[in-house]
C-alpha cells in the first residue's frame, strides 16, 4: 500500500489499553488487568475520501473513533495528520489542530449541552477558534444550521425541542462550524429512524461534496458502512481483520468473518435467502484475546490441522468439544441436556388431558439419562449428540484421542479431556497470528487462508510449522 | 372462523403534561394461530404500545380508551385483572427489547424462569428447575445447568435474549409478543436469535407478533405484516405482496430509505420531514405533509383502510388493506412509484476461498 | 473478592479510623478551658498551688496534650481505658454497664423506625401520586424535620403529664430485661427512632417508585405474577439496596441521638454518662465513650457493605 503523497491522515500501530484493575490493593499487588481495547491498527484516509469502520459491539470501533483525537491518550503508535504526529502534540497545540479534526457522536442528545440554545451550541467552536464574531457570527450560524437542513429561525431552541434526527444535524452543525478537514463520525446514525437515517447519511455525503470534507466513518451496520464508504476496514477484537476498496472487501467477501457479518443482516426482501452462515458465542474478552488469529474460536472456516484425515467439519467439531470442555465446570454441560422442551413434550400441557401437568415425576421418565449416573457407552452416546459426532470418527488417531478424552469426562477428569484434545487438535489459526497478506490493489486481508501455503483442495496450510507469507 | 387474535378499534391515550397523546387510534388487526405477523413502523408509531395493551399492561398516565383485545374469542380487556393474569405469561408470553432490562438483576435468570413456571403450570420448585433448564438448553445456552444459577449480569446481551425468549415460552404459550426483540443485538447475535425465534415458533406451534422498526427482519421472518405510522396501520398486507407491491406511499418510502448493499447509488431515496409530533397531529392524513404524492384532499379528509383493490372498507380477515385516498376517491395524480428488486445474487454469492 | 479476605480489610481500615477519631477528640476536649483539677480548686479555694501541681501530676494532666495522648494512647493499646478521675472507677466498668442500656434504646429506636418505614415506604410508592402518598410524604418531611429534644418533651408532656400513660423516670430500680421496662423504654424510643423512620420511608419510597417503573417490573407483570410477588418479591428486595446505604448513616444518627434523648429521658445510658462526663470534664470517660461510638458506626457501615453486597449480586466484596 505505498501512496506517494502523503495522506490526510496516517494511523500507525495505534494502541489502546485500559486498566481494569479493581482497586488500590489489586494495584499494589500488581494484579492489573489489562484491557487490550485497541490493539495496533494501521490505516490511512485520503483527501474527500470516506473510511468506513465495521465490527461488533465491543470490538474497539469507539474506542479507535476516541483515540485518533486523543479524546483517549492512546498507548502507543501514532497518528499523523498532514505528516504531523497527533500524539507527540503538547495540549494547546492540540487545541489547535482540533480545529480540523471534529468529531460527531452517536447520541445527539447527551453530547449536546441541554441548557445551551441551537444557536449558541453551534455558534462555541466559533469563539472558542475566534472565526467570526459580531454580526459576521450570527450570519454564519443561519448559514450553518441552513447548510445541515435545519430552520435558521430556530435557533433559539434548545436541543430537546428537536427530533432525533434535527438534533444529529445540529451535531453535524457544529463540526462542520470550524470547517475541519477530517470528520470523526462513531455511530451517527444507528440512533436514528430508517427515513431520518438515509436524510442525514444523504445530508453527509452533500457536505463531503461540497467541503471536500474526510470521514472516518464508524458504525455496526454494514448496509450503512457499504454505501458511505469508499474503503472500508473490517475489525474484530482491538485489530483490523481486513481493509480494502469497498466493492473489493464485500463483492464478494474474502475474510471469514466479514463473510459472516455480510450474512447476518436481514435483506428486506421476503424471497431472498440468505448463506446462513451463523457466529458462534460473542466477542471474547479483550483481556485476554485468543492466541493466534483472534477470530479463531468463532471461526467457521477455521483451518483444519494438516496432519489429520478427519473432514474439516467434523474436525471443528472436535475442536468446540476441546474448547468447552477447557471451559466446563461439570460434565453435564458437555452433553446433551435430558428430555427436551416441546409442544408434545410430557411435561407440557399439549397431549396432557388434565390441562395442567402436575406430575413433574412424568417428566424423569420420559427424559434422558442422566449423564452422572449413565453408563460409560450411553455417557458417549451424549456427548457425541452434544457436539453432533459420530459413533466413530472415521480417523482412527483421531476417534482415540476423542475416546481417551470421553473417558477422561466420564471420570470427572474435565481438565485433562480439556488438555488432552487441546494438544491433539490444534489448528494452524490458533498458532500463528496471520499478517495481512496482500490481495489486490489496496486490499489487505489477515486470514491464514490467504497465505501461499493454503492449499484450496485440501483446506489445510502446506507447511503447518510456518506461514509461508505471501509472494 | 375467529383468529387466535383479534384486536378490533384499539384506542391507547396518554393524559401527559403537554397534552393528550394518542398513542394508538382505532387499531385493528388479527393474528391467526401459528403464523408470525409483523408490526412496522418508526418510533412513536404506536407499535410497542400496541404489544403491550394486548397484554393489558399500559400503565398511568396511559389508558386504553376504547376497543376489544379478543384472544381466542375472549375480550381481553374486558375481563379482571385477576383472570388477565392468568393468560399472560401462560397463553401470552412477552419478549422485550432490552431483555437484560427485563431480567430482576437480584435474582438468577434460571430462578425466574422457573418462578413463571411454579406460578403457572403449579410445579414444584425441582421439577420447575428441571423444565427451566431444558428450556434454557433448548435456546441455545451452552451449559444450561450451570448457567441457571447465573445471575442477568453474567449473560452477555445475546444470552439475556435467549433466555427471554425462554421465558416466554416456559408455560407453552399460544402467543408470543416479541417487542423489538433483537434490536439492541449485534447483527451476528440478532440473526442468531431471529433463527431461533422462528424454530421455535414452529417446534412449539406458537403464533408470534413480532414489533420491529426494520423492515430486514419482518421480511425474513413473517407471514403477514402490518405497517403503522403514527398510531394508525396504513398497510397491512402478506409479506411478499408488501415488499414487491407496496399499496401505501409511506411503505414504499420506506422500503426506499433502507441503503441496500450492492446498491451502487450515490443518495439514498428518503421521506422528507419527521414523523408528526404526537400531541398535535397533522388533520386529514396523517403521513401528508411528508408524502411526495399529497394533494389538496389529503390535507383535509383522513382516509380509510380499505381494500385496495375493491375500495370496500377493510375487514378483520381481510389480507389486503391500506389507507390511502388513491383507494377510494382516487388522487389525481396517482401514486407513482414502483419496486426495483436488486440482483441479489450481486455482492452475496461466492466467498473466500473453499474446502 | 472473598468475604473474609473483605472482613479482613475493613478490620484493618478501623485502626486509622479509630486513631484519628481519638486523637482529633483528645485535642479539642483539650482545647475548652478547664480540667477536674481546676473545678476542685474552685471548690477549695485552700489548696495550695503545689497540691494542685502534685493533683495534675497524678491525674496524668500535667504535660502537653500530645504527651498527654501518648500516654492516653499506651494505656488503651495493652487494654487499659483509665480511671475516673475523681471516684477512681474503672471506665471500662462504667462503659460495660451503661452500654447495653444504649444499645436497648438504640435497637427499639431502629426496630420502631424500621416497623413504621418499611410498610410507609411501600404502601406510598405503591400508591404513588394518591391520598395515601402525599400524607406519608408529608408526615414523613415533618419527621425529618422536627428535632428530637423538642419531640421528646412534647411526647413527656402529652403522654406522661397529661394522660399519664408513660412513667417520665427511667427505670432505676428495674432490670434492663425486664418486660415492664417496655413501658419506659417507649417515649425515648419512638423519640430516638422518628427521625430514622421518616428518612427511611422517604428513601424507601423514592427507591421504590423508581424500581416498579423499570423493565423488569413490567415483565413480572408480564409473566402473569400476582401483584404481591411483584412488589415484595422483585420491587421491594431492589429497593432495600437504597435503604442499607441509608441505615448506616442513620445509625451514626441514632448514636448521636442517643446523647440528647437519653439527657431529656434521663436514661441511664453512655449518652447521659457522656454529657455528664463532659461536664465534669472526666477526659477518660469521654475518650472512652467516643472510642465506643466510633467502633459502633464502622460496624453499622460494614454490616451495610455486607448487606449490600448480598441484596445486589452485580456488586462484589471491594
Amino acid at each position: 500500500m505505498s501512496d506517494p503523497v502523503e495522506p490526510l491522515l496516517r494511523v500507525e500501530g495505534l494502541k489502546t489499553h485500559y486498566d481494569s484493575t479493581d482497586g488500590f490493593l489489586d494495584r499494589l499487588l500488581g494484579r492489573s488487568r489489562r484491557v487490550r481495547a485497541l490493539d495496533g491498527v494501521s490505516f490511512e484516509l485520503r483527501e474527500g475520501e470516506t473510511l468506513g469502520v465495521v465490527g461488533e459491539s465491543g470490538c474497539g470501533k469507539t474506542t479507535l473513533a476516541r483515540s485518533l483525537l486523543r479524546l483517549i491518550e492512546p498507548t502507543a503508535g501514532s497518528v499523523y495528520y498532514r505528516g504531523e504526529d497527533l500524539t507527540t502534540l503538547s495540549n494547546a497545540e492540540l487545541r489547535d489542530r482540533r480545529r480540523d479534526l471534529q468529531y460527531v457522536f452517536q447520541d445527539p442528545l447527551s453530547s449536546l449541552n441541554p441548557r445551551l440554545t441551537a444557536g449558541e451550541i453551534v455558534g462555541e467552536p466559533l469563539d472558542v477558534h475566534g472565526l467570526a464574531g459580531g454580526a459576521d457570527r450570527a450570519g454564519r450560524v443561519r448559514e450553518l444550521l441552513e447548510t445541515v437542513g435545519l430552520n435558521a429561525s430556530h435557533a433559539g431552541r434548545y436541543p430537546h425541542e428537536f427530533s432525533g434526527g434535527q438534533r444529529q444535524r445540529l451535531g453535524i452543525a457544529r463540526a462542520i462550524a470550524v470547517e475541519p478537514e477530517v470528520i470523526v463520525c462513531d455511530e451517527p446514525v444507528s440512533a436514528l429512524d430508517a427515513s431520518v437515517q438515509s436524510q442525514v447519511l444523504n445530508l453527509l455525503s452533500d457536505l463531503q461534496e461540497r467541503f471536500g470534507i474526510s470521514y472516518v466513518f464508524i458504525a455496526h451496520d454494514l448496509r450503512v458502512v457499504e454505501h458511505v464508504s469508499d474503503r472500508v476496514a473490517v475489525m474484530y477484537l482491538g485489530e483490523f481483520v481486513e481493509r480494502g476498496p469497498t466493492d473489493a472487501v464485500f463483492r464478494p467477501p474474502h475474510h471469514p468473518y466479514t463473510e459472516a457479518l455480510l450474512s447476518a443482516i436481514p435483506e428486506p426482501d421476503p424471497l431472498w435467502d440468505g448463506d446462513g452462515i451463523r457466529l458462534a458465542g460473542t466477542v471474547p474478552s479483550p483481556i485476554d484475546p485468543p492466541s493466534g488469529c483472534r477470530f479463531h474460536t468463532r471461526c467457521p472456516r477455521l483451518v483444519p490441522d494438516a496432519d489429520s484425515d478427519l473432514p474439516a467439519d467434523l474436525w471443528r467439531s472436535v475442536t468446540a468439544l476441546a474448547r468447552r470442555a477447557a471451559n466446563a465446570d461439570d460434565v453435564t454441560s458437555l452433553t446433551a441436556t435430558r428430555g427436551a422442551v416441546r409442544a408434545h413434550d410430557p411435561t407440557g400441557r399439549a397431549d396432557d388431558p388434565t390441562g395442567r401437568a402436575d406430575d413433574p415425576t412424568r417428566a424423569e421418565s420420559a427424559a434422558r439419562p442422566d449423564p452422572t449416573e449413565a453408563s460409560r457407552e450411553t455417557f458417549d452416546g451424549l456427548v457425541r449428540e452434544e457436539f453432533g459426532l459420530p459413533g466413530t470418527l472415521p480417523d482412527a488417531d483421531a476417534e482415540e484421542v476423542l475416546a481417551e478424552a470421553i473417558d477422561a469426562l466420564y471420570d470427572d477428569r474435565i481438565g485433562a479431556a480439556g488438555e488432552l484434545l487441546g494438544s491433539a487438535f490444534v489448528s494452524p489459526c490458533e498458532r500463528h497470528r496471520p499478517p495481512e497478506y496482500a490481495v489486490g490493489p489496496d486490499h489487505g486481508i489477515a486470514c491464514l487462508r490467504y497465505d501461499d501455503g493454503f492449499d484450496e483442495e485440501t483446506g489445510t496450510l502446506e507447511d503447518d510449522s510456518e506461514p509461508a507469507g505471501r509472494s | 372462523m375467529t383468529a387466535l387474535l383479534e384486536v378490533e378499534d384499539l384506542t391507547v391515550r396518554f393524559h401527559t403534561e403537554a397534552g393528550v397523546v394518542t398513542a394508538v387510534d382505532g387499531l385493528s388487526y388479527r393474528v391467526e394461530a401459528g403464523e408470525t405477523f409483523g408490526v412496522v413502523g418508526e418510533s412513536g408509531a404506536g407499535k410497542s404500545v400496541t404489544a403491550l395493551s394486548v397484554l393489558g399492561l399500559i400503565d398511568d398516565p396511559g389508558r386504553i380508551e376504547g376497543g376489544e383485545v379478543r384472544f381466542k374469542g375472549e375480550d381481553l380487556l374486558s375481563m379482571d385483572e385477576s383472570e388477565r393474569r392468568s393468560v399472560r405469561g401462560d397463553q401470552i408470553g412477552l419478549v422485550f427489547q432490552d431483555a437484560r432490562a427485563a431480567l430482576n438483576p437480584a435474582y438468577t435468570v434460571g430462578e425466574q424462569i422457573a418462578e413463571t413456571i411454579e406460578h403457572h403450570l403449579g410445579y414444584d420448585p425441582s421439577a420447575a428447575r428441571d423444565r427451566a433448564i431444558r428450556l434454557l438448553d433448548r435456546v441455545g445456552i451452552a451449559e444450561a445447568e450451570t448457567r441457571y444459577s447465573d445471575h442477568p449480569h453474567e449473560f452477555s446481551g445475546g444470552m439475556c435474549q435467549r433466555a427471554g425468549i425462554a421465558m416466554a415460552l416456559s408455560c407453552d404459550p399460544d402467543l408470543v409478543v416479541a417487542d423489538e426483540p433483537t434490536t439492541a443485538l449485534d447483527v451476528t447475535v440478532q440473526a442468531r436469535v431471529l433463527d431461533l425465534l422462528a424454530e421455535l415458533a414452529d417446534e412449539f406451534d406458537v403464533a408470534v407478533q413480532l414489533v420491529t422498526h426494520d423492515l430486514g427482519v419482518i421480511a425474513g421472518t413473517c407471514d403477514r405484516a402490518m405497517v403503522m405510522y403514527a398510531g394508525e396501520a396504513v398497510e397491512t398486507a402478506p409479506t411478499e405482496e408488501l415488499y414487491y407491491d407496496p399499496k401505501h406511499p409511506y411503505t414504499a418510502g420506506l422500503l426506499g430509505s433502507i441503503p441496500r448493499l450492492g446498491d451502487d447509488a450515490d443518495r439514498l431515496s428518503t421521506i422528507p420531514g419527521t414523523p408528526p409530533d404526537p400531541t398535535d397531529p397533522p388533520p386529514g392524513c396523517r403521513f401528508h405533509p411528508r408524502c411526495p404524492f399529497a394533494e389538496e384532499a389529503c390535507t383535509r379528509t383522513a382516509p380509510a383502510l380499505v381494500d385496495p383493490e375493491t375500495g370496500e372498507p377493510a375487514t378483520l380477515d381481510g389480507d389486503r388493506a391500506a389507507a390511502c385516498l388513491e383507494y377510494t376517491q382516487g388522487l389525481s395524480g396517482g401514486l407513482e412509484y414502483s419496486v426495483e428488486v436488486v440482483d441479489e445474487t450481486d455482492g452475496r454469492d461466492g466467498g473466500g476461498p473453499d474446502e | 473478592m472473598s468475604l473474609r479476605r473483605f472482613v479482613l480489610r475493613r478490620a484493618l481500615s478501623v485502626v486509622p479510623v479509630l486513631f484519628g477519631v481519638s486523637a482529633i477528640t483528645f485535642g479539642l476536649f483539650h482545647l475548652t478551658p478547664g480540667d477536674p483539677v481546676s473545678q476542685l480548686v474552685a471548690l477549695n479555694p485552700d489548696v495550695s498551688a503545689a497540691e494542685e501541681a502534685r493533683l495534675r501530676e497524678r491525674w496524668g494532666l500535667s504535660g502537653p496534650v500530645w504527651r498527654q495522648y501518648l500516654a492516653w494512647l499506651s494505656n488503651v493499646l495493652v487494654g487499659d481505658f483509665g480511671r475516673e478521675l475523681r471516684t477512681g472507677r474503672a471506665v471500662s466498668a462504667i462503659v460495660w454497664r451503661r452500654l447495653p442500656e444504649t444499645v436497648v434504646l438504640g435497637l427499639f429506636g431502629w426496630t420502631f423506625a424500621i416497623a413504621i418505614a418499611i410498610p410507609a415506604g411501600i404502601y406510598a410508592a405503591v400508591h404513588e401520586g394518591r391520598l395515601g402518598d402525599v400524607a406519608s410524604r408529608v408526615l414523613a418531611l415533618s419527621g425529618v424535620s422536627v428535632p428530637n429534644f423538642w419531640l421528646g418533651l412534647v411526647l413527656i408532656l402529652v403522654f406522661s403529664l397529661y394522660l399519664g400513660v408513660f412513667p417520665v423516670l427511667p427505670p432505676s430500680r428495674l432490670p434492663l430485661y425486664h418486660p415492664e421496662t417496655l413501658r419506659y423504654l417507649l417515649l425515648p424510643g419512638v423519640t430516638i427512632g422518628t427521625a430514622a423512620a421518616a428518612s427511611v420511608t422517604r428513601v424507601l419510597r423514592t427507591a421504590m417508585v423508581e424500581e416498579l417503573n423499570e423493565e423488569y417490573v413490567t415483565a413480572a407483570r408480564a409473566r402473569g405474577l400476582p401483584e404481591r410477588t411483584v412488589v415484595f418479591k422483585h420491587a421491594l428486595r431492589n429497593s432495600l439496596v437504597s435503604v442499607v446505604t441509608l441505615a448506616a448513616t442513620l445509625t451514626a444518627g441514632i448514636v448521636a441521638g442517643s446523647v440528647v434523648v437519653e439527657s431529656v429521658f434521663n436514661w441511664p445510658g453512655l449518652g447521659s454518662e457522656f454529657v455528664q462526663a463532659i461536664d465534669r470534664r472526666e477526659v477518660n470517660v469521654v475518650m472512652a465513650i467516643t472510642l465506643v461510638t466510633a467502633v459502633a458506626v464502622v460496624i453499622a457501615n460494614f454490616l451495610a457493605d455486607v448487606l449490600y453486597a448480598a441484596l445486589d449480586p452485580r456488586i462484589g466484596y471491594d
